[in-house]
């Protein structure tokens, strides 16, 4: 704990010009930032023209809890020795649930974290994001797709004849 | 260039407005991450993208990752299924671009029907196609293989880093008999329902100079010895053996996982560099136990055995020793019948700080253990430990478990019993001199 209030802390500035105060071992889960910091150590205040600030303050959310629940499965470990096999699942578990509960978002907001998550290169959260997407995706009709995702379909009723003649065996119903 | 500028600013504020308004945010991200959502999806969803709108008409084809599974395709008439998965299939890796790279190629499909065939054809020309768009992963799950034979180009794909082949039959297994193996780059392999001889396995040492994992699977080892110079994990599930003595020689191994099979043929060498192996016996056979004495320096050891007893009387005769081992978990047997050649036991297990017991007692009556014949007695038990009495007279003799550094105890029971109950005690009674040590009793399987 003592640590932690000498670290340093950096000041993340959103596309509509909020700030955010974070430390930078959570700036620092962010690949982007850590190579910003890298570069030039002295840096404190980076601005992030590509991220809103609802975005920005939910990316920053992901990240310090995948900070705390690290430190503290290191906490633990060091504690014991070693890591307990359960334990550590158990973590895991609850971290999912986590991840889970944190993408009941609406897809406008999923599809800002996944370009965010790109851009600042959280792997985590692009690989979390990029998954959500694939399973809204899973099972649906072409038709249920666009609706969810409010996709406009800018193809003529020719165009689209074409393309199911030219490629019919990708669209044979199983009855 | 004045009337320049206020055009330029005019577009840039359109611009603004539509993607303001315009909803669609998905269409908006860049194709990059919209070739990453549509690679976790199954070859027949990232078909049928192509008639979402404009933007989507191309993307499809220029996917990395393809996964076909027949399951897609199921109807209730199995011809038809058939008939659209190679169609569908075939016609989907014409239209992907001939030099194109994958990362991965995944298939699942069965071989050929007795009413329907043609699939395993068709199966090992779409393989031979796969492995010429140099995958990094290629997973291939047959069920049923009849007729389906694997291509010898895909022992020769310079590309793969993993391969990962189950050729599921209720018959007979797959002769593995490439003509020759040439994987460079290969770190994980696993193998399902084959079968191999000497010349196989030598062409596979010899072919895979990297290879750090390898898992077989219901695999039928017609050869005397293994060696495999650079692998880190072996994992062998039911593998059986043609000779009574086979070895492995894996000199740099650090996991090891054998699950049943012919545990007893295995004689390997010392294995200096494993420190985390699981092992299930499924008989109760002596020679089945050499393979722990090459396990020298294990430090993390889950062994599950019908009967703890043959086992310690092993270590005693072959003055078994586990020097290094930090964690033991044992299971699952009824803990109560063995918990005086668990003492035994953890007498070789000096360095021990987590031991798990996995307590499984089938024969019990009305929820007793099978190994507390009175009643009454058991009854004295249960009432002494629900009201923490102190008094030792209903436990026959305490067995003191000699592990200085013994941190914790955990007891797994699939439901709470008296036999339980009187586990618990006899634990916590044998580490009473071990200050350290906590007892944590937890649940497994269904509630």
């Amino acid at each position: 704990m003592a640590r932690s209030s000498t670290e340093n802390m950096i000041t993340l500035m959103s596309s509509d010009g909020e700030e955010f105060m974070v430390t930078e071992k959570v700036a620092r889960e962010c690949t982007t930032i850590r190579n910003m910091l890298e570069d030039d150590c002295v840096i404190t205040n980076i601005p992030l023209p590509n991220v809103t600030s609802d975005i920005l303050s939910m990316v920053i959310e992901y990240c310090m809890e995948h900070v705390a629940a690290a430190e503290k499965a290191a906490a633990e470990t060091a504690e014991k020795g070693s890591s307990s096999a359960p334990a550590a699942a158990k973590a895991n578990k609850d971290l999912e649930e986590w991840d889970k509960a944190f993408m009941n978002v609406d897809v406008y907001t999923l599809c800002d974290l996944i370009l965010a998550a790109n851009y600042l290169n959280v792997s985590g959260l692009l690989d979390l994001t990029i998954q959500t997407a694939a399973n809204l995706i899973k099972g649906k009709s072409p038709e249920q797709i666009r609706k969810t995702f409010h996709i406009q379909n800018d193809l003529s009723l020719e165009e689209e004849e074409k393309i199911r003649s030219q490629t019919p065996w990708a669209f044979e119903k199983s009855e | 260039m004045i009337t320049c500028i206020p055009l330029l600013r005019q577009n840039a504020s359109s611009r603004k407005v539509v993607t303001y308004t315009r909803p669609d945010r998905l269409s908006d991200l860049p194709n990059v991450l919209l070739i990453k959502i549509l690679s976790s999806l199954k070859a027949r969803e990232v078909a049928q993208t192509c008639i979402l709108s404009k933007r989507w008409r191309n993307l499809w084809a220029s996917v990395p990752c393809l996964n076909f599974d027949i399951a897609e395709f199921s109807s209730l008439n199995s011809t038809e299924s058939h008939r659209r998965f190679i169609k569908f299939v075939s016609s989907f890796l014409l239209s992907i671009v001939e030099n194109a790279s994958l990362d991965v190629f995944h298939l699942i499909c069965d071989g050929d029907h007795p009413f329907y065939n043609g699939i395993s054809d068709a199966a090992s020309a779409w393989i031979e196609k796969a492995v010429k768009c140099k995958p990094k992963k290629l997973q291939l799950e047959v069920f049923y293989y009849e007729g389906l034979t694997i291509p010898d180009s895909l022992y020769i794909c310079d590309s793969l880093e993993e391969l990962y082949i189950r050729m599921d039959s209720g018959r007979q297994k797959y002769l593995f008999e490439p003509e020759e193996v040439y994987l460079p780059k290969l770190k994980r392999l696993h193998l399902s329902d084959f079968q191999a001889f000497a010349y196989g396995m030598e062409k596979l040492r010899y072919g895979c100079p990297i290879l750090e994992s390898l898992s077989l699977v219901y695999f039928l080892l017609e050869t005397q010895n293994v060696f495999f110079g650079s692998l880190k994990r072996l994992s062998m599930t039911r593998c059986y053996f043609d000779y009574l003595d086979f070895s492995i020689s894996a000199p740099d191994l650090e996991y090891l996982s054998i699950d049943g099979g012919s545990i007893g043929c295995i004689s390997s060498n010392k294995m200096p560099k494993v420190t985390e192996a699981s092992i299930i016996f499924y008989r109760v056979e002596e020679t089945e136990y050499d393979v722990l004495s090459s396990l020298v320096n294990v430090e993390v050891l889950e062994i599950t055995i019908p009967y703890l007893s043959e086992l310690v009387k092993y270590a005693l005769k072959n003055s078994l020793i586990f020097p290094k081992l930090k964690r033991l978990t044992l299971g699952r047997f009824c803990m109560n019948c063995a918990f005086s050649t668990l003492s035994s036991l953890l007498k070789r297990t000096s360095k021990l700080e987590i031991l798990t017991l996995y307590h499984d007692c089938s024969n019990e009556v009305d929820g007793d253990c099978c190994c507390m014949v009175n009643k009454s007695k058991i009854l004295q038990i249960v009432d002494c430990y629900r009201r923490k009495c102190k008094t030792k007279n209903s436990i026959e003799k305490v067995e003191w478990f000699d592990c200085k550094c013994l941190k914790e105890v955990k007891v797994l029971c699939n439901k709470y019993t008296s036999g339980v109950l009187q586990l618990v005690k006899r634990v916590k009674l044998s580490t009473k001199g071990l200050k350290k040590a906590r007892v944590v009793v937890l649940y497994y399987g269904r509630k």
